[in-house]
């Protein structure tokens, strides 16, 4: 019997509360309020907003690793992004990251973390996030552009200079969002000038096999240090439903370059870890088509070549060789 | 299984609330108490918390305090006697 391949999520984020505004809780709420039957009495906006917040009360995690565990996950990325600079937030940049490393501590081994400062709090919020990398270890950078900047502005300069000096990815939001947000500046080609600028930097398109994929896989086939994931595949807007339209994203060349992310917990309420990862997997599902070498770097090994060498988990020099050799062989092979 | 016996007074009700937030139910499909949330009603996390926006307006339930449970339910009948237990104050 051939054992299941190793799975590490590498869009995740904490369900919890304290991490996200109210504001943007706010929003996806006023878009479900627009979906509702035209005969039914309009909703309470704050009641639908308390609904959708009290989804987030994991603090510590606790639900998400025995979720983890029933879907084989091993590791999870855990994505943090900073609203605080638009946004009232419950909590800042830096509570936001002691909250995470809390969450690292009471779960050895099972999170890396992505950690966001928006620019705009400059030099502080720089210095920040390196003593965070420092001290808490984090693995990443993640970024958020529908906060209002563009992920090639040159504030962000100071930021991706860290990354590049310690091997950190970053990580950005493209598509839409939460309507109280920007959407103008979450279009995947605006990577572009920071990708040529820091060569040294693998940038991760969050959602890029979902939301203006055609952008998305062309700078994956093209920009050496671009990659995307797939994380909010069950919601794609694609005629043949999410099923047909990964299989046709798995089938254009860049399999090398895909990672997979659940968006947990976005879509707590629809499907949770265990389904998605077996709807990838069952037959006739939109992996079981591909290569075993394809299938693993999906799923765990591309992500995890990402992280900075430490967070590689006791990875021999042998073992990143092979990586490497698979990397190749998943670039010659894919149909 | 699920049986005559086993489904609460709500169910009925239950059922005209899904049929308004399962947009993309295929044609001929009749909704029962057996019927899953995603893999039979195709419904996405906004449809859920749309019915249970309505589920709320029917049934004079608040279900705020009870979203960790309500996420865990499969089907539809499930619903319908969890709603019935709020309703009798079980």
């Amino acid at each position: 019997m051939v054992p299941l391949p190793r799975v590490i999520d590498g869009h995740c984020h904490l369900a919890s509360s304290r991490c996200i505004p109210h504001g943007f809780f706010l929003g996806v709420a006023q878009n479900i309020a627009r979906k509702m039957p035209r005969h039914a009495p309009p909703p309470d906006l704050d009641k639908l907003t308390r609904m959708l917040i009290s989804q987030y009360e994991d603090h510590d995690a606790d639900k998400l690793v025995a979720k983890m565990d029933e879907a084989s996950i091993e590791r999870t990325v855990l994505l943090a992004p900073d609203f605080s600079h638009v946004f009232d937030a419950q909590y800042s940049y830096e509570d936001v990251a002691r909250q995470h490393a809390a969450v690292r501590a009471r779960h050895p081994g099972r999170f890396h973390v992505f950690l966001g400062v928006d620019p705009r709090w400059g030099r502080q919020g720089c210095d920040y996030f390196e003593k965070a990398v420092d001290e808490y270890g984090f693995e990443g950078l993640k970024i958020y552009p529908p906060c209002g900047y563009s992920p090639s502005d040159a504030v962000l300069f100071p930021l991706y200079e860290i990354c590049a000096a310690k091997g950190l990815p970053v990580l950005l939001h493209t598509g839409p969002t939460t309507p109280t947000l920007q959407f103008d500046t979450a279009a995947p080609s605006l990577i572009d000038g920071a990708a040529r600028r820091f060569p040294a930097v693998n940038f991760i398109l969050a959602h890029g096999g979902v939301n203006f994929v055609e952008q998305a896989k062309l700078m994956c086939n093209y920009r050496p240090n671009v990659y995307l994931d797939i994380s909010g595949f069950p919601a794609v807007m694609a005629p043949g439903g999410w099923r047909a339209h990964l299989a046709d994203l798995f089938a254009q060349g860049i399999n090398h370059k895909i990672i997979f992310g659940s968006d947990w917990p976005v879509f707590s309420m629809k499907d949770d870890l265990k389904a998605m990862t077996a709807g990838l997997l069952e037959e006739g599902g939109p992996l079981a088509r591909l290569p075993r070498p394809a299938v693993e770097a999906i799923l765990a090994g591309t992500i995890e070549s990402l992280l900075p060498a430490r967070a590689q988990h006791p990875v021999s020099t042998a073992k990143a060789a092979r990586h490497e050799t698979n990397a190749r062989e998943i670039a010659s092979n894919e149909c | 299984m699920t049986t005559i016996q086993d489904n609460a007074a709500e169910l009925p009700a239950l059922i005209g609330l899904v049929q308004q937030v399962a947009y993309d139910l295929p044609a001929g499909y009749a909704i029962s108490a057996g019927s899953r949330f995603v893999e039979d009603l195709g419904l996405e996390s906004v449809n859920r918390l749309m019915l249970m926006t309505l589920v709320e307006q029917e049934f004079g339930v608040s279900l705020e305090q009870h979203m960790p449970a309500l996420i865990e339910l499969q089907t539809v009948g499930d619903t319908a006697r969890f709603i019935g237990s709020l309703r009798a104050g079980r």
